[in-house]
This record gives C-alpha cells, structure tokens and sequence, in this order.
C-alpha cells in the first residue's frame, strides 16, 4: 500500500532527479575521472592514479592559488556583509522609498558580470581611468593608482568589484529579513535602554544569523569558484597576485590543452568546501524550514 | 504487416543514407577573424572554391575570444568544423587529433619557393604536418619619426642604441614618454621581454630540451635591463596595469614615443589617425648581444582526424594555398597577415612602403622561446616570464631571485619538480 501510494510522488520528482544526474551529476563524476588521467585535448586518456593530485601538492603555485582564492572569496564576503547590512538596513529605514531604491540597488547584480567587470577595467585605467581622474581632482595630483597593476592593490581592486556585484544580493536578503523582525522587540528593547548598536547585536542578528549563513557560505563558495571577473580584470596577474583557482584550472586545461591536471586543481580543494556545503544544507536549510524563514 | 515492416526499414535506410551523403558533401571550416581583415577575401575563397565544386560550405568565423572553444570541442566532440585554425603551438598540442598533411605541406611548399624556418617549426610535428602555417604575424617596434628627428636621432638598430635614444627623449623634456608597452600580464609585454632575453642569448630550456637553464647570467641581464628603463624614467610610469590595447591607445593618443606591438596600431592609424600616420613608423626588434628576436604569432589550418570530407578538405586547402588565391589574400591585406612561405618574400607589394614591408623583414627573425609543447604553452599562457617584471619592480625582488623563482615555476611545469 505504502509502495503505491509513494509511486505519483516518485513519478513527479524524477525528471527533476534525471535532469540533475544530467546536468550537475555526470559531468561532475567525468571531471574526478579526468583528473585521474593524462588527458589532453584530442588525446586518449590514459589512468595515472592519484598523479595529477601529487603534482599539485607539490606545487609551489597552488598554494599561492589557493590562499589567493581564499582571500578573494574572504575579503569578497566581508565586505558583501558589511556593506549588505548598511544598504539593506537603510533601505529599511527609507521605507517609503524602498520601491524607487530597491530596483536601482540591484543593478550591479542583474548587469551582466562581463559588462560591469569590462567598465570596472576602464575606471581602474591608470591614466584613462574615472577613479584616478576623481582622485586628482581630490587633491591627490599625480596620483596614479595602479590599481591593477600594482601586486600589493590588485587582489583589494579585484575584491572591491566582486563585492560590488555580491552588496545587492546581501542588501536584499537584509532588507526581507529585517522586515520579518517583530518590531515590538525592539521597542522593548528601548524601553530597557537599548542603544542601536545593542538592538543591532542582540535583535537585528540572531534573527537573520540562518538566513546570512545560508547565503554567506553560498556567495563563499561561488565567489571562490569565480573566473569571469577575474579573468578580465588581471587574468590572474601581476606576477601571479590575482591567480585564484579558476583562472589557474583554464589556464592550464584550456590554454595549455592539459585537461587532467586542469580538472584537478578545483577538485584537489573540494574536500574543503564539500563539509560547508553538507553543513549548510543538513543543518541551516532544515533549520530554516522549520522556522519558516 | 511484415511486408510494411520491410518497406518501413528499407525507406528508413535509404533515408538514412541519403542524409549521410548529404552530410558527407557539407563542408565545415573555420576562418580566423582578425585587424588585418583576411577573413574577407578568405570567406570569398572559400565559397568560390564551393560553388567551382558543388560543395555546401558551413563556415563559422571564429575570433580571438572563441576560437579555442570551437576548436577544442571540435576535437573532443570529434563533430563540427572539418578544417580548424590553430594558433601558435597548437598543432603539438592537438597533433593526436589532427590528419597528416604531410603529402600537401610538401607539394605547398614545392610550389613556393619552400616554408620559413619558422613555419615548419610550427606545422610539422616529429616528422609528420599535422598543420599547414598560413600567415606569420610580426610582433614589431613602432617609433614616433617626428619625435626621433626632433632629437637628432636614428631608429634605434641594437637594444643599447633603443635605450640611448629613450635617454635623449627624456632628456629632451618633450610632452611624451619615452616608450610604453605592458609590464604587467599581457601577451605584448611577454613578447618584448621575451625578445630581449632571447635577443641576448638567454634560454628556457637545453638544446636537448631535458633541462631548464632559464637562470642564466644573460637572462638576469636582460630583465635588468628592463627594470632600468623602467626606474630610469624612459617608461610610462603607469605600464606595470597595461594591459594588450593600452599601448595602442597611448601610441594613437601621442602619449609614448615607442612601443613594441602587433601591425594593428599602423593599421588604425592609416585608417583613424591620418595626422599621426605620416609619423608613425615600423620596423623590426632591436638586436641583442647575441642576434635579433621578433615574436611570431602564427596561425594554420589543419583538418580533423576523424572527419569524414578529407579529401574536400585537403582540396580546398589546397586551393586557399594556390599562388593567386594566396596573393589575392595578400593584396588585400598589403601584407599585414605576413607569409609562411618564401615564394611570396618576391612580390613586388612589398616595395610599395618601407613600414608595411616590415611584417616580411621579421619573418626571418622569428624565433620560439622554447620548443611547442603543452608545458610551453602552460609557461606561456600563465604569463611565467613578465611576472618577473613586477617581482622585481612591485615585489622588490632583486632581478636574480626573480629569474630563480621563474625558472623554478619552469622546473615545476616541464618536469613536475617540486619545491626543492
């Protein structure tokens, strides 16, 4: 009886599952194939065991690669967060005006990465760029910022574009979040005496503590798998300052046509982003659900 | 019912066959498009050569931004274009994927006048073409005539006399800088650098290829060399963000007075810039202490192993190869695209004016900076060689430790050594 009565449900969910298994499962399981291999382009691949792995390992540039990407999803994530709250939580506070300023705010989410990231690289232009212009009629004259150029600014430029495009994303989820919060508490909390910053810590916070872990570890996770805007911004340069693990695996699979040991380097790092994910979706989506955020 | 069946499975066959034959008489190729504008008369080509055969033609036209991703799954999907365009060492790294040529590269080359040097690098593979080289663009300087003649000086012939002249510029106090071409990761910058290690004799690998001897008192010499004119003031102080157009537009702007680039900034100026024009002049690389270095960028078609028209597809190379196609293609582009093959050096197109021969005078200096392989290009694509700049200029490390570090990122891509 049981059996019937779940067979509509399986019936219903399956194309979705098959559609999955297509899209995300089979690729997945050909890339840790491939990264098993001495697969180049046009080649037969032949099995080398764990090799591809090891020579990683022992690469002085992955390291790099990595704690470059790790800065990069960090710094991107911080200021997202930051900036998320001070937009969002204005929006809130401007609330006749949150319709005219909630569609403007979102457009350097919605503008297409290639579009936004390519008039980024004319503003961060040395000598032709908008931010040094701006800076010399500040009053630093002769000041030219090599914004991209300079190994020691790269990686911060490149973060404050990638952050650009994430404060949308977090302003929205703030602003949604903060309206859920009963106000009542905070009246209460200002009867107690609560300043902003208090009801900011104890109020604002704990409320939207699942939902911005939700969407934090998410933005981590992508933003560290990133390859457009870091590619048209520096390509992974100067001298190696911006190369984050996406611009390291094309490099590599596409440009010198090694696909094994390209596939491998995002995969050489998935055995530490995989206990985020499953610790995302066993704990933070179920908590969620419950709560009926 | 079992006489339908068999008409069914009869018709079916038939069908079959019939789309096979059809599929068999349509023939993919990609044309490269690039400045110089060769893909105009090479499209015209290819559909003449079509209709001359009854032949349906599907040509996809490719750029510098998705021609690897067509070609690669062409390759892989073993479906798609029958003729592909490679570009530079793709011929070593794709070979396993590509048809011998070698019966068409030998009847080409007889009938003109041989391959540069430098092409059959390219095109043949441990013995056997798996490509055909077709067109040799030049990395080449650019200078400001005007700017030479108001300080009383001549096109600089060797690298000493490149960094004398700079001086004068400097010294001059004239509204321009010097010289201007990317110090960051760039493929002009890389190519300038490139050349002027190669230029003074430094290597990337041993003659037998088995060993990195990148870190070499020549090539310490010629990265310092670079960083001098950097902290000499004879360079653009912001070059180290350039990136492969900002010296195009420093150049068409009147910011720089030198630049090493591709013919493309002659190009825009004849077309954009008929002021500048008159004074931009373009010649090939300075010599080095030990010979002269232009950096090549070669394109070359090759046919798919698996495709099903080979002998369409070898005959309509063979036609885009014949001497009054080749010329037409030529003649089009007054020789921007330069030439594979010495038969075309004669022309008489090449007179005509001294800045556009200069993409035939480098052909014979064109060099590799280390044998095709898919470690090369790994070297090359992940920028190894104009990093050094910025480690010593940004990163304040001395050009000795720079090469070192180079030369280790080297071991790591050619031999798999790790840190030792």
């Amino acid at each position: 009886m049981k059996a019937w009565a779940l067979r509509p449900g399986v019936l219903f969910v399956l194309p979705a599952v098959l559609v999955v298994i297509f899209v995300i499962g089979y690729p997945f399981l050909y890339a840790v194939w491939t990264s098993f291999t001495d697969k180049t382009v046009a080649s037969r691949a032949n099995f080398v065991g764990i090799e591809n792995y090891r020579l990683w390992i022992q690469r002085s540039d992955f390291w790099k690669t990595f704690f470059n990407t790790l800065v990069f999803a960090s710094g991107t994530l911080g200021l997202s967060i930051i900036f998320g709250f001070l937009v969002g939580l204005s929006l809130f506070r401007l609330k006749r005006w949150s319709d005219v300023f909630g569609p403007l705010i979102l457009l350097p989410w919605i503008i297409p990465t290639v579009i936004s990231t390519l008039v980024w690289w004319w503003m961060f232009n040395p000598y032709l760029g908008i931010l040094n212009y701006f800076l010399g009629k500040a009053g630093f004259a002769g000041a030219q910022f090599d914004w991209l150029g300079n190994p020691r600014l790269a990686m911060w430029s490149v973060i404050m574009v990638s952050a650009w495009r994430n404060i949308p994303y977090f302003s929205l989820i703030i602003f949604a979040g903060r309206k859920e919060v009963p106000e009542e508490l905070y009246e209460a909390a200002k009867l107690d005496g609560a300043d902003l910053l208090s009801q900011f810590l104890f109020i604002t916070i704990p409320f939207l503590r699942r939902v911005l872990a939700l969407v934090s570890t998410l933005t981590f996770i992508q933003t560290a798998y990133d390859f457009a805007l870091v590619y048209i911004l520096t390509r992974g340069g100067p001298a190696g300052a911006t190369e984050v693990l996406s611009t390291k695996s094309f490099t590599v699979a596409f440009e010198a046509g090694k696909m094994g040991q390209g596939v491998t380097v995002p995969l050489l790092v998935l055995p530490l982003f995989l206990p985020l994910l499953l610790f995302v979706s066993s704990r933070i989506v179920q908590g969620l659900l419950r709560e009926g955020l | 019912m079992v006489r339908k069946m068999v008409v069914l499975v009869l018709a079916c066959c038939v069908c079959l066959g019939l789309g096979n034959l059809s599929l068999a008489k349509e023939l993919g190729v990609v044309v490269y498009q690039d400045n110089p504008g060769q893909h105009v008369p090479t499209t015209e080509l290819v559909e003449q050569w079509a209709t001359e055969k009854g032949v349906k033609v599907n040509i996809t036209t490719a750029g510098h931004a998705n021609r690897r991703t067509i070609i690669t799954t062409a390759l892989e999907g073993g479906t798609g274009p029958d003729i592909i365009i490679l570009a530079d060492y793709e011929p070593h790294l794709y070979a396993e994927g590509l048809l011998d040529l070698s019966d068409l590269a030998q009847k080409i080359g007889q009938e003109n006048g041989g391959w540069y040097p430098i092409a059959e690098q390219i095109g043949n593979v441990q013995g056997t073409w798996k490509a055909l080289p077709i067109y040799i663009y030049m990395h080449l300087m650019m200078y400001r005539r005007d700017i030479l003649q108001s300080v009383g000086a001549a096109v600089p012939d060797t690298w000493n006399d490149f960094r004398d002249v700079l001086q004068k510029i400097k010294n001059a106090g004239l509204n321009i800088q010097p010289f201007g071409v990317s110090y960051g990761r760039s493929f002009d910058g890389q190519q300038f650098l490139i050349s002027r290690i190669l230029s003074g004799g430094g290597r990337v690998l041993s003659e037998d290829g088995k060993k990195v001897v990148f870190d070499s008192p020549e090539t310490v010499a010629a990265l310092q060399y670079v960083v001098d004119l950097y902290r000499d003031g004879l360079v653009d102080p912001t070059v180290l963000g350039w990136d492969d157009g900002t010296n195009n537009q420093a150049m068409l702007s009147g910011r720089i007075a030198f630049t090493f680039n591709g013919f493309s900034i002659k190009m825009q100026a004849e077309k954009d810039f008929p002021d500048l024009n008159p004074n931009l002049g373009v010649t090939v690389y300075p010599k080095g202490e030990v010979t002269r270095v232009c950096f090549p960028f070669t394109l070359s078609y090759a046919i798919r192993k698996d495709s099903q028209n080979v002998d369409l597809a070898k005959d309509l190379l063979l036609y885009l190869f014949k001497k009054e196609n080749y010329e037409k293609v030529l003649s089009y582009t007054r020789g921007a695209t330069g030439v594979s093959l010495q038969g075309f050096a004669s022309l008489p197109m090449w007179q005509e004016d001294p800045d556009w021969k200069a993409n035939l005078d480098a052909i014979p200096y064109a060099q590799l900076f280390a044998p095709p392989s898919a470690a090369t290009a790994e070297v090359y694509n992940g920028y190894v060689i104009v990093d050094m700049i910025a480690d010593v200029l940004v990163r304040d490390l001395s050009p000795e430790q720079a090469v070192k570090k180079a030369a280790q990122r080297m071991e790591e891509i050619y031999f798999g050594k790790g840190k030792e």
